[in-house]
């Protein structure tokens, strides 16, 4: 008789890759209450491959209490559509794989091979196949070879310490969500008697903090004046441009340069070349990525992660959650070489010297490598947004095994009337890695032939009035460092908090400005529970999660402490609850406020304009609060904010829209209505 | 800086205010502005009013809003102060 074997995974396109990996022969496609499983008949076992839509199972309130009290400390793990309405897809999975686990001999948890994967695979294994006993396949790539051989060498045990310290997150996370979120929005409805989502979190509340703290050094700026002087020279014939090193810090200092160095002469000293070898970036690990593709084409850090899984999924890169900045030579890289040489890649993969060593960076992660090319082509051309992350991620991990660039960097100082001023230049020697991986600003102006002793003549002194900046606002990408670096949240789950912040109200526009709600949360728990939205806690229960790991702690004894930590928090905000439900209460009534107030007046009338919504049909427009009869549409879908740029054509104030999981889109609601009336697209708007 | 009673209120926003009657960003607003000041009279080697110094900061784009209501309040104390300083 032959061995049951039934494969869960996380996602129906894994089980799909995987069923046809390892399938001697082609697999049965079967589909039970809309969901798709398949069959394999090998000669010595039956398997059965499955899949899960991520998780299926989350933490959730034990009993049915009222959802308005707090706190909260009995929880469960229960099916996701107990809780969820929108994941009633949920229940046919969970009805499915139980039915399919009956009577089998063995369960294999084919989930992704990180923390997510190990709780998702686990909780369904214990609560939907009722099992004890499952073996763990773990992979990097969903290429047909390395999942053949993860299952044949597959381990014959569950990952439990990657398991208690996925649960311990989410049940910690659960507890500090379910009750600080609660505690700000029944302050605030006790107050008000209306409802608002008002949230808070383990890592959301200190990320909100990194933006509202920048926000307030926006608000209290004072710019201080300085002035920049440079020179228009022609030196041998060419002419160039030479900088005063430094601010000058008073007016009469820049108006004396200036006096003195007009139309001058001069000579150049001091001409120093160095030679810069610069080594390829280390390969891609999911923040780095996302990084990049913020720099490059200005996508969100959800999007990268959400194309990067899409490219994984469908065979072309290897797993992209992963903490890495290292290609082991397990990996293969002569056959990938190979591959990639069969496409517009072969130029470049043609330049590559022996021996085949890759840069790498220092991060590591025990689970995966690097995020690298798996060599595959893609079946069909990739939509735009894969085109281009598949595209960077193959030149990075291509430019890892060429050769450094050379750059000579040249600087000379030029000496007109007592003063000092920089010639600098630069000049490839070798692009290196450049060839493949180009930089956004590799460029220079060259002065290779500046000899020391050589007249300078000075053909126009520049002298600017320059004022000491805010510092800039975040930005997704930026934040996404920023909470890397101070180590808060995970490679999985920042992209996901940054979205949320948005969600919530509390930031807007894609430079990142918090809005008074968040300024307004951010003060009140500065205030009553700063250890809340200090960065240290979050980062000690990241390192206790690590232990979690590492077999140094219990799941049990992070909790609990963790609990104990909230207790405290809890305890300083109910005693605080009627002044902070005012206050948030107040803050949301300016918020509405704001948010629907235009600053351009009525075109009509010169009236104020406001963001009205029907009462009748509940759709929004722009109308004039002096009811004129000006009115203009709005897009009627995703979040609307009303920006402080004005339209280049008309000077209306522009609005942007941010939908979920796409990039915001910007707009003129003025030229959007003239258009149509001129018959023109309507859809012409800009992404930001 | 403790906190004043709940019931006072920042002049320029309706927060609750600490010591010195503005909240904490006015607070902090006020005092970058206040000391400022140095740094553009070294930098206007002493030439410059306190009002004109107002004027020009208010005026640029880079100056924070909270800076720029705290500006709104400060100019019409002085003209407040210059006007009664005519009436004597």
């Amino acid at each position: 008789m032959k061995r049951k074997t039934l494969i869960v995974c996380e996602k129906p396109a894994a089980a799909e890759r995987i069923a046809y990996a390892l399938a001697h022969g082609k697999p049965v496609k079967e589909k039970s209450r809309g969901v798709t499983y398949y069959r394999l008949e090998n000669p010595d076992e039956e398997i059965v491959v499955c899949s899960a839509l991520g998780h299926l199972y989350e933490v959730a309130q034990k009993d049915n209490a009222n959802r308005r009290e707090y706190p909260v400390w009995d929880y469960a793990w229960k099916p996701k559509h107990m809780s969820n309405r929108e994941s009633s897809k949920c229940k046919n999975y969970i009805e499915v794989i139980a039915n399919l686990s009956r009577n089998v001999d063995m369960i294999v948890n084919a989930c992704d091979y990180d923390v997510e994967g190990s709780v998702i695979g686990y909780t369904i294994i214990k609560y939907a196949c009722e099992a004890v006993q499952a073996s763990r396949m773990k992979f990097s790539t969903l290429t047909d070879q390395e999942l053949r051989e993860a299952y044949k060498n597959r381990s014959p045990t569950l990952d439990y310490p990657l398991i208690h310290a996925g649960m311990c997150r989410h049940e910690v996370d659960w507890l500090y969500g379910i009750n600080l979120s609660r505690a700000l929005t029944e302050s605030a409805r006790n107050v008000s008697g209306r409802y608002a989502t008002l949230s808070t979190g383990r890592v959301q509340g200190p990320t909100l903090k990194f933006i509202v703290e920048r926000e307030k050094d926006i608000l209290t700026h004072v710019p201080t004046p300085y002035w920049e002087a440079y020179l228009k020279v022609e030196i041998g014939g060419v002419k160039l441009k030479a900088e005063y090193p430094g601010k000058i810090e008073s007016a009469y200092m820049a108006e004396e340069i200036q006096r003195r160095c007009e139309k001058a002469e001069g000579v150049v000293r001091n001409v120093r070349k160095t030679l810069a070898k610069t080594p390829p970036p280390p390969p891609f690990d999911i923040a780095s990525l996302q990084s990049e593709a913020y720099r490059r084409f200005r996508y969100p850090p959800k999007l990268t992660l959400n194309v990067a899984e899409r490219l994984y999924l469908d065979a072309l890169i290897s797993y992209p959650r992963t903490g890495s900045q290292k290609l082991p030579p397990s990996i293969g890289y002569r056959e990938i070489l190979e591959k990639l040489k069969d496409n517009k890649y072969g130029e470049y993969v043609a330049k590559l010297e022996e021996p085949l060593k890759p840069v790498e960076g220092p991060k590591s992660d025990p689970a995966h490598p690097a995020i690298y090319p798996t060599g595959h082509h893609p079946t069909q051309p990739l939509p735009t947004y894969e085109e281009k992350i598949y595209d960077l991620i193959v030149r990075r991990f291509l430019s890892t095994f060429a050769r450094p660039s050379l750059k000579e960097f040249l600087k000379a100082e030029i000496d007109v009337e007592g003063y000092s001023f920089h010639l600098r230049g630069l000049r490839v020697l070798e692009p290196g890695w450049t060839e493949i991986y180009p930089q956004l600003d590799a460029e220079g102006q060259s002065i290779a032939f500046i000899e020391e002793g050589m007249k300078v003549k000075v053909l126009q002194c520049v002298v600017e009035l320059k004022y000491t900046q805010p510092p800039p606002r975040f930005n997704p990408g930026s934040l996404l460092k920023k909470m890397e670096k101070e180590g808060i949240g995970t490679k999985a789950t920042r992209a996901d908090i940054i979205d949320t912040l948005y969600s919530r109200g509390y930031v807007e526009a894609e430079q990142m400005k918090a809005t008074i709600l968040a300024q307004k949360v951010i003060d009140l728990l500065t205030r009553y529970c700063p250890e809340i939205v200090d960065v240290d806690l979050t980062r000690s229960l990241e390192d206790q999660m690590q232990k979690i790991e590492l077999g140094l702690k219990t799941r049990e004894e992070v909790v609990y402490q963790s609990t104990v930590n909230l207790r405290n928090a809890l305890l300083k905000l109910k005693l605080e609850e009627e002044n902070v439900g005012t206050q948030l209460t107040e803050a949301l009534k300016r918020m509405k406020a704001e948010n629907e107030a235009l600053n351009t007046p009525c075109p009509s009338c010169g009236a104020s304009l406001k963001v009205i919504k029907s009462r009748s049909t509940g759709k929004r427009f722009i109308g004039c609060l002096n009811r004129c009869g000006f009115t203009l549409p709005l897009p009627q879908t995703g979040k609307l904010t009303l920006t402080d740029k004005k339209c280049s054509e008309c000077g209306f104030q522009m609005v942007q829209i941010k939908f979920t999981r796409r990039r915001p889109l910007s707009t003129c609601p003025n030229c959007y209505v003239k258009r149509l009336s001129q018959g023109g697209s309507a859809s012409k708007v800009k992404t930001d | 800086m403790g906190l004043k009673s709940f019931n006072q209120r920042c002049p320029l926003c309706g927060e609750q205010p600490l010591q010195s009657g503005y909240c904490e960003i006015h607070e902090k607003a006020y005092e970058t502005l206040r000391r400022g000041y140095d740094a553009w009279l070294k930098a206007y080697d002493g030439k410059l009013e306190f009002k004109d110094y107002l004027e020009k900061v208010y005026g640029l784009k880079e100056t924070g809003l909270a800076v720029k209501a705290v500006i709104e309040r400060l100019k019409v104390r002085l003209e407040d102060e210059t006007q009664d300083a005519d009436r004597m």
